[in-house]
């Protein structure tokens, strides 16, 4: 009981590793959470950089850096000095990059959450229909007219809101009554789901305003747009408010991917913890659905690669899975609006062609082991 | 209420009714029950399958709600307790345990910890005296080997032991567990046996069980419990609970019951 009495001192985030006589605990220290971290959000920052200067007018590395110096030093954006190098990239380019981040990042963090909840790798907001749950949300407000703005926000993002945290209800519910739920049951659910909100959101589009008709179905594909600089600020306070709470129960998740019964005996008060990604996955999910319509697989390719190189603690998954899928999406998006130059591609099909083989894959690879 | 030593009550648990669904055609789990549990005993609690064992074990540790009756945890109300208030004191072995992620056996025991920290402190960090609690678990347990490997990678004695090593990494007063021997081989069933008796007496651990192995519970507890339908058909030492007319009421076939040869505990054997 006391061999370790003379390591006492031992700044505890120094130290990565505890030997004992046959092994050691390898656990998430500080400095291991901040390297990777670290890492990864200058990787963001170059990759951004990067799908900055590809384009149907191609911007050298130079200007765009000369562009971002000049507005760092002026402290505002300046189109006129800029020339028209300056208003793409400004008024195009980076609004849609930044938000390309943003969307990517929430689907990543809000994957991850359902995963530890449902306890399956393979739960995602759009294969589990919640975002679709989330789009009719939204279209319903689009069609009854209810998609004003109150004190400068548009209230769209509350209608899906609503459809996703009904989706999330249908789905946990279904997960609940089949205790011994299996990743088919699932997935099975959420083709249901999915199946039933599209055939819903096909028949109000139908009814619709054919000029608007069009618009509405490059929103579901997926489609992310240049936004306002005060769009791109509301929606990221709000995705990293929810980010953060997600982060928050980091430890909680931990313990959740025990099953519920287990992590109530280790003192998690799971049905807080539950309510809470409920309603903050749904509330993410909502506005990313708002904004950029059905973008798919994101949320399970990513989750799984990172968790392949930083292990499962959500402690760092979370946050890892969050910059990189920001990453991912902001590639996708960017062979989305280049391959086929000067037609542009919902990048909702690049996410929904990488990521669906991955996910048949990693179904098949899964048949014979995961019951639970 | 006789106290037969001066050692507090771990459980005093009374008139505690329990159904998994209320409507009213469906038995009870557990009827009008009375028990109380000495602290630093073993507990054994056996008796055929549906007659109560689990949920009494789940009861107990408050993870399901009593329809009446209460619970009382060293003279507390376990209603009154928060989870994480009674996780500092009573640990849960389960019966199975599944991981579909890639934890660690090593973080898995470090999670036995988590009662001691705040509610949703995602932000926090292991303290070093927190590995210094698991890594101790394991050795006690003797999987410190294994702290690297995967759940998935291990054999079922091993995974069994790194929940035990958990359970102890909680620092409980307390440990329940259910069936702890169930999936194992001989070998590691004995060495079960003989690590929850080594703590038992090294630390004053409770140690409640529920166990369809006789032969273990026979030996290795000073109390049993045997239930029936719900209810306690029999409960004291070892040879006050495995006679064979008591055996034979509740499990309804004939046992035949005679005394071990080395530690005279009684000894349970089928004449098939």
């Amino acid at each position: 009981m006391s061999t370790h009495t003379s390591n006492q001192q031992v700044d505890a985030l120094q130290l990565h590793n505890v030997e004992t006589k046959g092994g050691t605990i390898a656990y998430l220290s500080a400095i291991r959470w901040f390297t990777s971290l670290s890492v990864l959000g200058l990787f963001s920052v170059l990759i951004g950089v990067g799908c900055l200067t590809v384009g149907a007018q191609p911007i050298s590395f130079e200007t765009v850096l000369q562009i971002v110096g000049m507005v760092l030093q002026e402290g505002r954006v300046d189109h006129e000095s800029a020339g028209v190098s300056g208003v793409i990239l400004l008024q195009v380019r980076f609004p849609r990059i930044v938000l390309a981040f943003f969307v990517g990042g929430s689907l990543a963090a809000v994957g991850v959450g359902l995963q530890a909840l449902l306890r399956n790798p393979l739960a995602e907001p759009y294969v589990l229909g919640i975002s679709s749950g989330a789009a009719f949300g939204a279209t319903l407000g689009i069609l009854f007219g209810l998609g004003g703005t109150v004190m400068g926000l548009s209230v769209l993002p509350v209608w899906a809101f609503l459809g996703g945290l009904l989706s999330i209800l249908v789905v946990y519910r279904i997960s609940v009554t089949y205790r011994m739920l299996s990743v088919h049951t699932l997935l099975l659910a959420g083709v249901i789901l999915n199946a039933l909100f599209s055939a819903l959101i096909m028949f109000a589009i139908s009814i619709a305003d054919p000029s608007r008709a069009f618009k509405m179905m490059m929103w579901l594909m997926g489609t992310l747009i240049a936004v306002e600089y005060s769009t791109l600020l509301w929606l990221g306070v709000f995705l990293g408010v929810g980010g953060l709470l997600l982060f928050w129960l980091a430890r909680p998740l931990n313990i959740l991917t025990m099953g519920e019964e287990t992590a109530r005996a280790l003192g998690v008060e799971i049905e807080r913890v539950k309510k809470l990604i409920f309603v903050v996955a749904a509330l993410m999910t909502g506005a990313v659905v708002s904004i950029a319509g059905l973008i798919g697989f994101v949320g399970m390719v990513v989750p799984h690669a990172v968790r392949m190189i930083v292990g499962a603690d959500h402690r760092l998954l979370l946050p890892a899975s969050a910059l990189v899928g920001g990453m991912f999406l902001m590639v996708a998006d960017t062979v989305a609006r280049t391959v086929l130059a000067p037609t542009e591609l919902p990048v909702g099909v690049v996410t929904a062609l990488v990521g669906g083989p991955i996910f048949l894959y990693l179904l098949v690879k899964r048949r014979a082991g995961v019951a639970l | 209420m006789k106290k037969t030593s001066g050692q507090p009550l771990a459980f005093d648990v009374r008139e505690l009714s329990f159904r998994y669904d209320l409507s009213p055609e469906r038995g009870w789990a557990l009827k009008n029950f009375h028990c109380s549990i000495e602290a630093g005993t073993i507990v054994g609690v056996i008796g055929p399958n549906g007659s109560g064992k689990t949920s009494l074990l789940k009861l107990l540790m408050g993870l399901l709600p009593p329809e009446s009756g209460a619970v009382q945890l060293f003279g507390q109300d376990l209603r009154t307790l928060s989870p994480a208030k009674i996780a500092q004191q009573i640990a849960f072995v389960p019966q199975e345990t599944s991981q579909v992620f890639p934890f660690t056996l090593g973080e898995l025991v470090l999670m036995g910890r988590f009662p001691f920290h705040q509610p949703f402190d995602g932000w926090g960090w292991d303290s070093f005296a927190d590995v210094q609690r698991a890594t101790q678990a394991m050795q006690d347990m003797e999987i410190e080997s294994l702290a690297d490997r995967m759940i998935s990678e291990v054999s079922g004695g091993e995974r069994q032991r790194a929940m035990i090593a958990r359970a102890l990494t909680q620092d409980p007063q307390i440990l329940l567990l259910d069936e702890p021997t169930a999936f194992l081989d001989l070998h590691h069933q004995l060495d079960i046996a003989r690590k929850l008796r080594q703590l038992n007496q090294d630390r004053g651990l409770t140690v409640i069980m529920v166990s369809h192995d006789l032969n273990l519970v026979s030996q290795c507890c000073d109390q049993l419990f045997l239930l029936h339908q719900g209810e306690i058909a029999q409960k004291g030492s070892p040879s006050d609970v495995i006679k064979s007319e008591v055996l034979e009421s509740v499990y309804r076939c004939q046992v035949l019951v005679d005394q071990h040869p080395h530690s005279n505990a009684p000894r349970v054997t089928l004449p098939v």
